[in-house]
């Protein structure tokens, strides 16, 4: 069975009740989800008796109509106001503009970490966030110094919000810190989940986890992140993917135990449950921009991290001689627009969870060589969709589904 | 299909279905591995796969066999596009014409140019202390 | 520098004989093939069932897209008996729900297009949102208060017409307060008696 899932013997479908949609067998159910995101849950029975063409009047068929998924009752107004919203139609911008302060020795100057914040300033977003990558902090620190206050000014003076995250992996000298909460900047702080639970960076707000640990851990790290005020965490593979998912599926679980009394999300599931492709966490230009210490201009963190000809695919431009306007006039941004967009990929374009997904540009050129991928094959693929099997079992259920839409609220 | 000899695998691949646009993507996939170079003949294209280092056969022959996905990859990707071609092309030109605004001056400091000598000012003091705290 | 740019038409040399003929590739025991008739299955689900076997196999093809294309399969593994059972009938069952996935997709796409149509219109502003819609129109629906009001107001306004008409009885010996048409009248009636 293809990753797609299959239906046995599938019956010719009434085409004129049967509305664009796509469907996926999980367990014992069928979830079947139109363009938009909006979906609904199936017994296979239902799914089937749905492809063959349902009476009018019965409940099932009043159910899917309001989901969007019968093409002789639709609401063409809703359908166009929810495409419009969740599609790159209603894109603001890349919400992350990453600053890698130094990299291999070589820190950012001062003049290009100016026009770096000038740069995200410069883009259409109401809101801009920064994320300052050190290498060395303690050599670097006065490019954080500069960076955060000329932010905190420039949103000021350009009446944007402005969010601002350090990046750490071990905990501050008590001045760094002083001078970060009175400049309200978050720290994201870089944890490798293998062992025993602990907390290497007290008021960190924000977590990066690398997780190479069984699911029975999860529980512990959960609760422990979360006493120490953690309130959103990314959880990244770093051992197999399996172990991963087991382990990601238990911490889902303890967050949404958790739920009121300290609320923590996982920005990865939060981006799939959006729908909304600009939220989904180190996409290329749609989520993120990444510039490099030497001043290039990268469509995302991964892109700064590939090798050469990669990189170069990658490479935007250079910060001075590029405006934010000139990015779309560039053949790699239009590339990475174009592989962006589920509908032009084989796999995504029949895939239930199309809405949700996406897997990054870099990613399919690091992995598979190309922008493109092949998703048949892509490890990254096959975890998203894991994942989304995970959160969208969780909405089946009346008990997670509540807590899961605060999530979204 | 595949022939391997001398280390080189030879594909022959007929045309339709292949084109030469997914031969092109296909050889893309090898940068670095290998230089594939391209034959035609009427109803046929015949690409030979040289390895940038020596492989075994069965190596080869895995080569070959995911320079042929990508070609596959490559021709299914341009019939879907060819099948349904409006919603994609109307959602990335949007995108384009109006996700890369430019920025548009500011009102205050095109009210009152002063307000622009100002703050560069400020900039500036702000990066002479910085510059302090930089080894 | 891409590697596209290193494919070279050359010419062959003596060296490697050419073909004269492309054959379609015969069925070894390392691969295995499917004749599939394009108008009876249609391409697309052709072309999407062979593509979605790439995970566990290699997949080439052959024939004309308007009449058949053939599929071969050799499996990433290794072929044995098992693994090419496994891979001919996974790539059957594939076909049969490709052919509804395209079927869907095909008889919808009008739907689609126009709904990214109006997508964009709305993005654009060039048709309002729903909830930005047009003001609501008066109600018909009058309740008690409003009708007593309007009653109110009638009556005043018929009080009014009537003490204006009353005045006129106020002797006006030029015909000052009449109207012009009650002028007429009067020159005419004044003419003709």
């Amino acid at each position: 069975m293809s990753r797609l899932t299959e239906i046995d013997k599938p019956p010719k479908p009434a085409l004129k009740s049967v509305g664009p949609h796509q469907f996926r067998r999980i367990g014992k159910f069928v979830l079947a989800c139109d363009d938009s995101g909006r979906f609904a849950f199936l017994s296979q029975a239902e799914y089937l008796g749905y492809l063959k063409g349902l009476k009018r009047g019965t409940a099932l068929r009043d159910k899917l109509a309001i989901a969007g998924l019968m093409s002789d009752s639709f609401d063409f107004d809703e359908a166009a106001r929810f495409a419009a919203e969740k599609s790159l139609l209603s894109w603001p911008g890349p919400s992350t503009h990453l600053l890698k302060l130094g990299a291999a020795g070589r820190a950012m100057s001062l003049a290009t970490a100016k026009r770096a914040v000038d740069f995200a300033f410069s883009a259409p977003a109401r809101d801009v966030g920064l994320e300052l990558i050190p290498e060395r902090l303690e050599s670097e620190w006065g490019l954080v110094w500069f960076i955060v206050q000329y932010a905190r000014r420039q949103g000021e003076w350009r009446k944007k919000a402005v969010s601002l995250t350090v990046r750490v992996e071990a905990a501050l000298p008590a001045r760094m810190k002083e001078f970060l909460d009175g400049h309200r900047v978050d720290l994201r702080a870089v944890v490798e989940i293998a062992g025993p639970p602990s907390v290497a960076v007290p008021g960190a707000r924000r977590v990066l986890a690398r997780v190479n640990a069984p699911a029975e851990a999860a529980s512990g790290w959960i609760d422990a992140l979360s006493e120490a005020g953690v309130e959103s965490i990314l959880l990244e593979p770093s051992g197999s993917a399996k172990d991963f998912l087991a382990f990601y599926a238990a911490a889902l679980d303890r967050m949404l135990q958790l739920q009121g009394r300290r609320d923590m999300r996982e920005e990865r599931g939060l981006g799939f449950l959006s729908g909304r492709r600009w939220l989904l966490p180190g996409h290329d230009v749609l989520s993120e921009l990444c510039y490099a210490p030497d001043g290039s201009i990268y469509s995302g963190e991964l892109a700064a991290s590939l090798d050469e000809e990669a990189r170069d695919l990658l490479k935007l431009g250079e910060l001075g001689s590029r405006r934010f306007d000139d990015l779309a006039k560039g053949p790699a941004v239009r590339a990475v627009l174009a592989a962006s967009l589920s509908e032009n990929q084989p796999m995504c374009s029949q895939c239930v969870y199309r809405p949700f997904c996406a897997v990054a540009p870099s990613e399919n050129l690091r992995s598979q060589g190309t922008l493109w991928g092949r998703h048949p094959s892509s490890e990254r693929c096959a975890l998203h969709m894991a994942l989304l099997d995970i959160l969208f079992s969780r909405l089946a259920r009346t008990e997670s589904a509540e807590a899961l839409r605060q999530w979204l609220s | 299909m595949i022939e391997i000899e001398d280390g080189v695998a030879s594909i022959s691949l007929p045309k339709p279905p292949y084109t030469v646009e997914s031969l092109r993507m296909g050889a893309l996939l090898l940068s670095g591995r290998a230089e594939a170079f391209l034959d035609e003949k009427r109803g046929a294209f015949r690409v030979e796969l040289k390895p940038a280092v020596p492989m075994t056969e069965l190596e080869l022959r895995a080569l070959a066999g995911e320079f042929l996905n990508e070609c596959l990859s490559c021709l299914y990707r341009q019939e879907l596009i060819k099948s349904a071609p409006e919603v994609p092309q109307a959602l990335l030109a949007q995108v384009l014409e109006k996700g890369f605004p430019a920025l548009p001056p500011d009102p205050l400091e095109q009210l009152e140019p002063q307000v622009r000598v100002d703050r560069e000012t400020e900039t500036e003091e702000l990066l002479k202390a910085a510059r302090k705290l930089l080894p | 520098m891409l590697n596209w740019l290193l494919i070279k038409e050359r010419k062959f040399s003596i060296r490697i004989p050419v073909p004269k003929k492309i054959t379609t590739p015969k069925p070894s025991a390392a691969s295995i093939s499917f004749d599939l008739s394009v108008p009876a299955n249609g391409l697309e689900p052709i072309l999407g069932a062979a593509y979605l076997m790439m995970d566990r196999a290699f997949v080439s093809l052959d024939g004309d897209r308007a009449k058949k294309i053939a599929v071969t399969l050799t499996p990433k593994a290794g072929a044995t008996a098992a693994r090419l059972k496994e891979l001919s009938a996974a790539f059957t069952a594939e076909l049969a729900t490709q052919k509804v996935r395209w079927a869907i997709a095909k008889n919808n796409q009008p739907i689609r297009e126009y709904i990214s149509e109006q997508a964009v219109l709305l993005a654009n502003g060039r048709i309002p949102p729903a909830s930005a819609a047009a003001p609501e129109p008066a109600s018909e629906q009058l309740n008690d208060e409003q009708r007593a009001e309007i009653e109110k107001l009638i009556a005043e306004v018929e009080d009014e017409i009537k003490s204006m008409n009353a005045s006129k009885s106020v002797p006006d010996p030029k015909n000052i307060k009449a109207s012009w048409e009650e002028k007429q009248e009067a020159k005419l009636k004044g003419g003709k008696s």
